[in-house]
């Protein structure tokens, strides 16, 4: 789709990674300015550098020193924060063990990027929002938030209450003009996923054949559909969607597919 | 926002109204050819252009009935033009009322029907993948609609004003965009916070 975002500022948290950088990119191309947070610098100079009068920001979800820089410094910039794509998040490739042995250090280091993170940013971002009277957030949520999947436990708690948290912003946002969504990748193929597609384990490649035949649309998402969803939800004419999940999930949680 | 349709086919059949007009109208605008359909008599025709978009208006998106009833032979002839085109429309777009997220008191016949589309969104999804996405839109209280719906839904949200046409519409034009094609099965609540909670304090 085409939106007209021009004149709308667009803050990507994990915007140098495959979902935030493919979001930046079509958010741009629709006559946004992005401002690109990451907690990799380079990376995220990189993708600004991508896009004409984007800015990089170095931030770590976790630190509320960092995010009140960093939306100070886009706010600076550019004057006002439109919308606010919480896309940080992390999970574990090492540690897929049940939860009597998984590691209290992972635990918290998931759960601190991937919702501790997503409150500190929100409130830092919220601070302008609120003052401009409208706004929009978008949180990315994953499917293992929505039906559960065994050993990741930190990430189906944090994703879980990344979409429950959703719905509450909504709530409470809303008499503000602020609108708070969020949106539920399944398989996406990015850098980060890829080592579980095309790494050296010849186990996960078998694994992974398994895997697809649960996703009626049989293949992980490109990361450009990811950006659609989130497109959609920062559109102006998608005006009345509010607490929304939306799944893009090629279907995965629909139901089982055998 | 638009969609690229240009050289598309689009059926659209089911309840008339606002929204079907609108509907209508917004797929012609963003470069589609439009077919009226009547989904009860789909059959297989081999001979017709592959339509891209198959759109079913429930009569649940035009509010709540009068009274309370069912009406399960829509589900059935909604069940019917989606098996017709299968394999040959590449969008499937249904549009239910939200009382089939969340149901309506007093309503529960009506309600259950509802739910049975967004249950049957997911199950062709799973059974037309990979070549057809099936997705929906659900709505809650639309600008025009008669009070009686229109307060039921807004009751609990803090939303202070029933959707527009064009708002439900952009979910509508979502679903159906060539380049969301990774989306299926999903249910698109376009309801002012009916499915999501309460807007008053606990």
């Amino acid at each position: 789709m085409r939106a007209d975002l021009s004149g709308q500022v667009i803050f990507v948290t994990g915007g140098a990674g495959g979902i935030g950088r493919a979001t930046s990119h079509l958010l741009a191309a629709n006559g946004a300015s992005v401002v690109v947070a990451d907690i990799n610098e380079d990376g995220a100079r990189a993708v600004a550098g991508e896009l004409p009068g984007a800015i990089a920001v170095r931030m770590d979800v976790r630190n509320p020193e960092d995010a009140e820089r960093a939306v100070q410094a886009a706010v600076a910039k550019f004057g006002k924060i439109d919308v606010l794509v919480n896309n940080a998040g992390v999970n574990t490739f090492k540690d897929r063990v049940e939860i009597d042995r998984f590691p209290k250090e992972e635990w918290h280091r998931i759960v601190g990027i991937d919702l501790d993170g997503l409150y500190v940013v929100s409130q830092a971002a919220l601070q302008p929002m609120v003052a401009q009277g409208h706004g929009r957030i978008i949180n990315i949520a994953s499917v293992v938030g929505v039906t559960a999947l065994r050993l990741q436990c930190a990430f189906a708690a944090a994703k879980a209450g990344i979409i429950h948290l959703t719905r509450a912003m909504a709530l409470e946002l809303g008499s503000k003009g602020i609108l708070v969504n969020s949106l539920a990748p399944g398989s996406v193929l990015t850098e980060g996923t890829r080592q579980l597609f095309y790494g050296e384990d010849g186990s996960f490649r078998a694994q992974m054949a398994g895997f697809m035949n649960h996703i009626p649309l049989g293949r992980p998402a490109y990361v450009e559909e990811i950006a659609e969803g989130i497109l959609f939800l920062s559109a102006p004419q998608n005006s009345y969607m509010t607490g929304h999940l939306l799944m893009v999930d090629g279907g995965w949680t629909a139901g089982y597919m055998f | 926002m638009n969609i690229d349709l240009k050289g598309k086919i689009a059926l659209i059949g089911g309840a008339q109204g606002q929204l079907t007009a609108g509907i209508r109208e917004a797929l012609a605008a963003n470069g589609a050819t439009i077919f009226d359909i009547d989904p009860a008599a789909q059959d297989a025709s081999p001979d017709a252009p592959d339509p891209f978009l198959l759109v079913l208006v429930s009569e649940g998106a035009n509010g709540l009935p009068a009274i309370d009833r069912g009406n399960s032979a829509e589900r059935l002839a909604f069940s019917n033009a989606v098996r017709a085109y299968a394999g040959r429309v590449k969008r499937v777009v249904m549009i239910m009322s939200a009382a089939g997220l969340v149901p309506v008191k007093g309503f529960s016949e009506f309600s259950a029907d509802q739910a049975s589309l967004v249950s049957m969104t997911r199950s062709l999804a799973m059974d037309l993948a990979p070549a057809t996405v099936v997705n929906a839109v659900a709505v809650g209280a639309c600008e025009g609609d008669d009070g009686i719906a229109s307060s039921r839904f807004m009751k609990h949200t803090g939303v202070k004003r029933a959707a527009t046409l064009e708002e439900i519409i952009a979910a509508v034009l979502f679903a159906a965009d060539p380049d969301n094609g990774y989306m299926t099965g999903h249910t698109l609540a376009v309801d002012g916070g009916w499915a999501v909670g309460y807007a008053r304090d606990f």
